[in-house]
């Protein structure tokens, strides 16, 4: 036996326009019963201003009258964290919050609030404007707020070989020298001391012990450079005018003289290992810093651009 | 009240179904912002004896994690020894001990970030470079110097290198590297300023090789870790921190 169908207020030839008719005919009825329509009114009142009253109260920059669970203390409405009491305490008390006393707490506690207090009256009297260290501080802040993606930002395998080949000449072992440098004191006779210098030159050339021919011609080792120094090292100690000549020069070679101020020089060379470029993967921890690097100043400079786009700078005219 | 003359009950069961939807994310809501405050509320040490707010916040972190942190320690948080990025599942810590307060602080501050509250007492400084370090006076060291470092370490690592580069290593370790003044006299390092110990297996950058050890000192190390505390708010901080602890075994007690 069928199943009897539901019965339906509107008969089943009704058309759209019927059920249409039908529920508007509802919605006036229902909207016109005036008590209905005081207490819709006025629970809307209610939560219109329950909810501005929300929203105005706790806005930032208003009082507020709880501690967000969060901090431990509110001062003008900007919180004292929890995390940088409890720091703050360990820092200053050396153990940890459970350990420390009552005063000791509130010491802290104290201090802090003194300290965000202080931070607000500077900004109050406009501490920026005027002191350098308060401006170098905002300087940092900002360069590193802006820049905080790149230094998180991991770039994939391929970004950072081709910065690796765009850079390729940043990426190569420290040259080393080692040297035996010799000086021929010039004393009252620098003619006989430049003689000696050139004939030691010319022994060591000829394949005599640099050590045997310094001794055989009055040479003194300056002990300038000790064992294999780093390029930038060895330009140091040895000073320009030896080192050019030195560097050009292989292991087992010798300069000719060269005049210095302290008397003719020799410098034999006891090792020359120069640059070589490195391999990516033995560069790659440099190549993501410099990698890193690149895009926070590119960062930095994006945000400077953006921040002078929609400033008003007027420059005098002198200074154009 | 009928609300619609002739509604069915297909309408009724639609409204029912919004109302419990509704309901529902009002309710996971609620329970998930007072959850959140709870968590906040209690001091950072004291969130792993509380097992179901700690669970939730472990819960909470393993996201932000994935999405702040991750993309340098890896999501199994083993780092990267190429990178110098630590590992955070053993109970080596380079800042610390591995307390929960302590690894909040460095996901708000991070590590060399600027902010005057990060963790940023020192460097190690780049030997091969004419000015090693930018705080004070260091003179740089040669490559023998630098190689007879190494030696005094690998003898500290328990190899058998040279005895007498070991001894001129010695004298280098304590008076022109200053070696000793961040990593101890005992090469046991220090977790205040963040300088690894250099005793044990554990590498922060490279394998341990002679090259790798040769490598940190000639071009001097300064790792860095982004600071959260505008980034993120103090509820997702707690939580990955706790995630991270919750990684690490066996933690020391809070006191």
């Amino acid at each position: 036996m069928a199943k009897p169908q539901p019965k339906s207020k509107l008969s089943e030839t009704a058309t759209p326009l019927d059920h249409g008719r039908k529920m508007a005919k509802y919605m006036f009825e229902w909207s016109t019963n005036p008590t209905r329509t005081l207490w819709i009114g006025a629970i809307g009142a209610i939560f219109g201003l329950v909810l501005a009253g929300f929203g105005l109260l706790t806005a930032k920059g208003t009082r507020v009258r709880t501690v967000p669970p969060e901090a431990v203390a509110m001062v003008n409405g900007r919180p004292v964290l929890m995390a940088d009491y409890v720091a703050q305490l360990e820092s200053e008390t050396g153990k940890p919050l459970a350990q420390a006393d009552a005063a000791e707490r509130k010491k802290v506690l104290n201090e802090m609030v003194t300290e965000e207090l202080f931070v607000q009256r500077g900004i109050e009297t406009d501490e920026p404007s005027v002191d350098p260290d308060v401006r170098n501080a905002l300087v940092n802040a900002v360069e590193t707020l802006v820049s905080v993606d790149a230094v998180t930002k991991l770039p994939t395998e391929d970004e950072l070989r081709v910065y690796y080949e765009k850079n390729r000449l940043n990426y190569s072992t420290l040259g080393v020298l080692g040297v035996k440098d010799f000086v021929a004191p010039g004393g009252s006779d620098p003619a006989t001391a430049l003689q000696n210098a050139q004939a030691a030159a010319a022994a060591i050339k000829a394949g005599a012990d640099p050590t045997i021919v310094a001794a055989k011609y009055n040479l003194r080792d300056t002990g300038r450079v000790i064992g294999g120094e780093l390029y930038f090292a060895a330009q140091i100690h040895l000073g320009n005018a030896l080192y050019s000549k030195a560097v050009a020069l292989k292991k087992g070679q010798v300069t000719d003289a060269i005049v210095q101020p302290d008397g003719p020089h020799v410098v034999f060379v006891t090792e020359n290992t120069p640059p070589v470029a490195t391999r990516f993967e033995d560069a790659r921890l440099q190549v993501l810093t410099d990698y890193k690097q690149d895009l926070q100043k590119r960062m930095q400079a994006n945000e400077n651009k953006f921040l002078r786009d929609r400033a008003d700078i007027l420059v005098a005219k002198a200074f154009q | 009240m009928q609300l619609l003359p002739g509604k069915s009950r297909r309408w009724k069961l639609i409204a029912a179904g919004i109302s419990a939807v509704v309901l529902s994310l009002v309710g996971y809501f609620s329970y998930w912002s007072s959850t959140n405050a709870a968590m906040l509320r209690l001091l950072p040490d004291s969130l792993p004896s509380n097992p179901a707010l700690y669970r939730f916040a472990v819960a909470e972190g393993h996201s932000v994690f994935n999405q702040n942190c991750a993309s340098c320690h890896g999501r199994d948080l083993q780092g990267s020894q190429t990178s110098g990025v630590p590992k955070l599942t053993d109970r080596d810590w380079l800042y610390g001990e591995g307390r929960l307060s302590e690894i909040e602080q460095i996901a708000l501050y991070g590590i060399r970030s600027a902010n005057h509250r990060t963790k940023n007492l020192a460097d190690m400084p780049a030997f091969g470079r004419q000015k090693p370090y930018a705080r004070y006076d260091l003179a740089p060291l040669t490559t023998t110097e630098i190689s007879d470092i190494v030696s005094y370490i690998e003898l500290a690592q328990g190899r058998s290198p040279d005895m007498a580069a070991v001894k001129r290593g010695i004298d280098l370790f304590d008076r022109k590297g200053q070696c000793f003044d961040c990593h101890g006299n005992d090469m046991g390092g220090d977790n205040y300023i963040g300088a690894p110990m250099l005793s044990d297996k554990i590498w922060l950058y490279g394998d341990g090789s002679r090259e790798a050890i040769a490598r940190s000192i000639e071009q001097g190390r300064m790792g860095v870790c982004p600071m959260f505390k505008d980034k993120i708010s103090p509820a997702k901080i707690r939580a990955v921190a706790a995630y991270v602890h919750s990684k690490a075994p066996v933690p020391p007690p809070a006191d």
